[in-house]
């Protein structure tokens, strides 16, 4: 077992919290008003400064600091979230994660003209803060994100007078963080002898807060020159420590006294007040940041955390160690194949206790099939991730492309909730990128020619996911020029990939574009038009055993659906004969079996087509397709399966039963071979073939549609 | 606390603004009720703006009724704009505390002052 570098630790953390500010700035965008996002993009430059210094990431640390301080000033309300703020910040967040992946390429030179742009872009505020950040910084390379902090003040006797309101001091502190406010009183004389409007209160605060000292102290920066003030940290152990240790922390008692108390087996603090060593006051101070730091300790919210940042740190982690963990996902792949072994292993005990008449094996094996079942389930869902966190990537680079191209583009996606398996998601990047930089480039017309076409300036591009059936579709839609059918014959002509006046559909036609080499484009941009891509992104999504289809109308745009099975390992399959052979078809696919008479065949022969509840479904004979010679079954069944809407029968001799179909890819002398999609091991070791649900759908359409054509 | 007698009571009715501004006015009203009266009763519940300068000199007043064995109280436990000036002052924060075991009996006196628990 490999144990985790704290500092991978800290680079895949900052990797999702760089993603975070990217998100937030890019809604920033569209709604600057937001402050949810502000504070998004705050917290995640936030803890990026904070546990790039705790993990010794001092560069980026030091950078990020400035860019906080920038962003502080956007929550204060004091700088708008401008576009160039933004800007500048996208900047920044890409610096920041080139410090962290490959800080050796890194340019300084880079990080000080953003900074630079930066502080021109907020004003003046921050120019003071940016001066004195690296001093400050240098207190904080090892600060924590959340510190707990002993105040202790007195106010000036005239400070009221003065016109100064200690509640709103005490205001602000609040405002800091979570605290704790006692009043002293002790110092209050009697009514005689008191001058009205003298100030005589003092007030301990417990301050648990994220920011540092120099924040704290700025509270005072009006009083300060007459007043008694001390900001301490606090560096109690445990839960909040034991009201002895708290009294001697604030120096309000001597260790002796709390010796000799301790001795006497009495209540401390009654014992300390009585014999006068301390106040009533001074006691409930003490109390009152003994409840502080307990409450802090059981919230998890690191109360009990010094300055240091060490406990801090190591409190977050169990925090955030309870909600999730980080697993590298290799694990995940060979946790996947050692249940596919064993779903397999109880395919063929199931099998064996089948045929055999002992109850209690029987019972045992139909126990660990349904743990099987469970295990299969609870390690895919593990598996799984939603496609919003691929969608959100896109964001930033069409946000860049439509500068790039002075092209205005509005990105939306739906159905980012969908699930698919991570090892699906990392191989669709790619893949995506290259088509939407494709519809961004080649589809989406300028802003003036898409106003001579009467359309709106912004052309608009929809990345969408859905489930359907055992698969996924995934589409990549622009509302563009769409896609030149004549150009493309010409070109597939040209390059003698079809024969010259060749009548091919759509579909047929569209698909040359993902012939290597073919692109139709007049000029090669930095993005596309050197017929490199297309290939690849076809051949990256067969990897995944997937499709892609195309449909295009002229002037209204192009649909790119990459069709994705939902999982690359395991299926619930539906186990089939025709004659000797079985084939397993994905259960999700299918929608009910009926029986097909020998009558009914012989009557439908020639036409092929089943009533289903007054629907006319077609259906395939799979013994014809599969040139069975054996003779058929007398009652045979057709499994209705549908797919992307339409729905097909596949005519078999027997419906076996459910079958858990472990995938195995079929080898490469096998890739044209259309109707299946893989093959699957029996629980008695044979092989079965797994059917292509959607090619024979297609197929059962083509027969219909011809059948359409010729009535 | 106290023995003074049913009779000896002065009630003294603060309302409108108990601030700074007036804090010498409500210095003498206290100063004056205090002389006269071995107990004295404060009405704060027609108050509609305080600052800490009246909440000093609240616990002034008892403080020097203490030292005398005279009785300074509340006509009602604190409410409105004096209970939040107290609340954000952190004047009740160990009003919390009583709860537990180790609030002292000073403590809990305060705390009885401001929500007028204490014993008469």
């Amino acid at each position: 077992m490999s144990t985790l570098d704290p500092a991978d630790v800290f680079r895949q953390e900052a990797q999702e919290l760089l993603e975070q500010l990217e998100q937030a700035l890019l809604d920033l965008e569209h709604a600057p008003d937001d402050a949810d996002l502000i504070n998004s993009a705050f917290r995640a430059l936030h803890t990026v400064k904070g546990s790039g210094a705790m993990f010794g990431f001092d560069a980026v640390a030091s950078f990020t600091h400035h860019v906080e301080t920038a962003f502080d000033l956007v929550r204060k309300g004091k700088v708008p979230p401008s576009r160039d703020l933004i800007a500048v910040t996208l900047a920044a967040k890409d610096h920041m994660r080139q410090l962290i992946e490959a800080p050796d390429l890194a340019e300084a030179a880079d990080g000080a003209v953003i900074l630079q742009t930066l502080k021109q872009v907020v004003g003046d505020p921050s120019a003071s803060a940016v001066a004195e950040a690296p001093r400050e910084l240098a207190a904080q390379v090892h600060a924590p994100v959340d510190a707990t902090w002993r105040i202790r003040f007195r106010l000036g006797r005239d400070a009221m007078a003065m016109g100064t309101n200690p509640l709103l001091l005490l205001d602000e502190l609040r405002g800091l963080g979570v605290a704790t406010v006692v009043a002293r009183t002790d110092g209050v004389p009697p009514l005689e002898d008191m001058t009205p409007t003298d100030c005589h209160l003092a007030w301990d605060v417990v301050l648990t807060t994220s920011q540092p000292r120099a924040v704290i102290e700025e509270v005072f920066m009006f009083v300060i020159d007459d007043m008694e003030l001390s900001i301490d940290p606090i560096t109690v152990s445990g839960e909040g420590g034991r009201i002895g240790e708290i009294l001697v922390d604030r120096g309000d008692v001597a260790q002796g006294a709390v010796d000799a108390a301790v001795a006497a087996q009495m209540p401390l603090g009654t014992l300390l007040v009585k014999s006068g060593e301390v106040s009533p006051d001074t006691l409930a101070a003490a109390l009152a940041e003994q409840q502080h730091l307990r409450a802090g300790a059981t919230s998890g919210a690191g109360a009990a955390a010094g300055p240091d940042g060490a406990k801090l740190g190591g409190a977050k982690a169990v925090s955030r160690g309870t909600d999730s963990i980080r697993v590298p996902a290799e694990r995940l792949d060979e946790l996947m194949d050692r249940v596919g072994e064993l779903v397999i292993v109880q395919s063929r005990l199931s099998q064996v206790a089948a045929s055999g008449a002992d109850a209690e094996v029987k019972a045992i094996a139909e126990e660990i099939e349904r743990l099987a079942h469970e295990l299969r389930d609870a390690t895919m869902s593990v598996r799984t991730v939603p496609i919003g966190s691929l969608f959100g990537r896109f964001r930033r680079m069409v946000h860049d492309l439509a500068d790039e191209l002075g092209k205005r583009i509005e990105l939306v996606t739906l159905g980012e909730e969908t699930e698919l398996d991570k090892t699906v998601i990392e191989r669709l990047n790619d893949p995506l990128i290259h088509l939407i930089r494709n519809a961004i480039d080649h589809g989406l017309e300028t802003p003036d020619g898409r106003r001579e076409a009467g359309k709106p300036a912004a052309g608009r591009i929809t990345l969408t996911a859905c489930h359907a059936g055992a698969e996924v579709m995934v589409t990549i839609g622009d509302d563009g020029r769409g896609l030149d059918r004549a150009r493309i014959q010409a070109r597939a002509e040209d390059q003698g990939l079809i024969p010259a006046g060749a009548k091919l559909s759509d579909a047929e036609l569209f698909q040359l574009i993902f012939q290597p080499g073919f692109s139709t484009a007049r000029e090669v941009t930095n993005l596309s038009g050197r017929g490199v891509g297309m290939d690849v992104v076809k051949r990256a999504i067969e990897g995944l055993r997937g499709k892609i289809d195309i449909a295009s109308t002229p002037g209204e745009g192009t649909r790119l659906t990459l069709r994705l099975p939902l999982t690359l390992a395991i299926i619930d399959g539906l186990l089939v004969r025709v004659g000797t052979g079985r084939y397993a078809l994905p259960l999700s696919a299918v929608e009910e079996c009926v029986e097909l008479s020998a009558e009914e065949d012989a009557r439908s022969r020639g036409r092929s087509f089943l009533n289903i509840r007054g629907d006319l479904v077609p259906f395939l004979r799979l013994r014809e397709l599969f040139h069975v010679a054996e003779p058929p079954d007398r009652y045979q069944k057709a499994v209705i399966v549908s797919f992307g809407g339409q729905r097909v029968g596949l005519v078999v001799d027997q419906v076996i039963g459910n079958h858990q179909t472990v995938i195995k890819s079929l080898s490469k002398l096998h890739a044209d071979v259309e109707t299946f999609a893989g093959a699957t091991i029996l629980g008695d070791g044979a092989v079965a073939l797994i059917l292509d649900i959607a090619n024979l759908v297609k197929l059962g359409m083509a027969y219909e549609n011809r059948f359409k054509a010729a009535s | 606390m106290g023995n003074a007698s049913r009779e000896d009571v002065g009630k003294v009715v603060f309302d409108g603004s108990r601030t700074i501004r007036n804090a010498d006015e409500t210095h003498a009203i206290l100063m004056a009720a205090g002389k006269s009266h071995a107990v004295v009763e404060i009405e704060c519940g027609a108050l509609d703006e305080v600052d800490l300068s009246f909440v000093q000199l609240l616990i002034a007043a008892r403080n020097g009724a203490r030292r005398d064995r005279r009785v300074v109280r509340l006509a009602g436990p604190v409410s409105g704009v004096l209970r939040d000036a107290l609340q954000r002052g952190g004047f009740l924060t160990a009003v919390g505390l009583a709860a537990g075991a180790t609030a002292t009996a000073d403590q809990t006196a305060d705390h009885d002052f401001w929500l007028h628990t204490e014993a008469r």
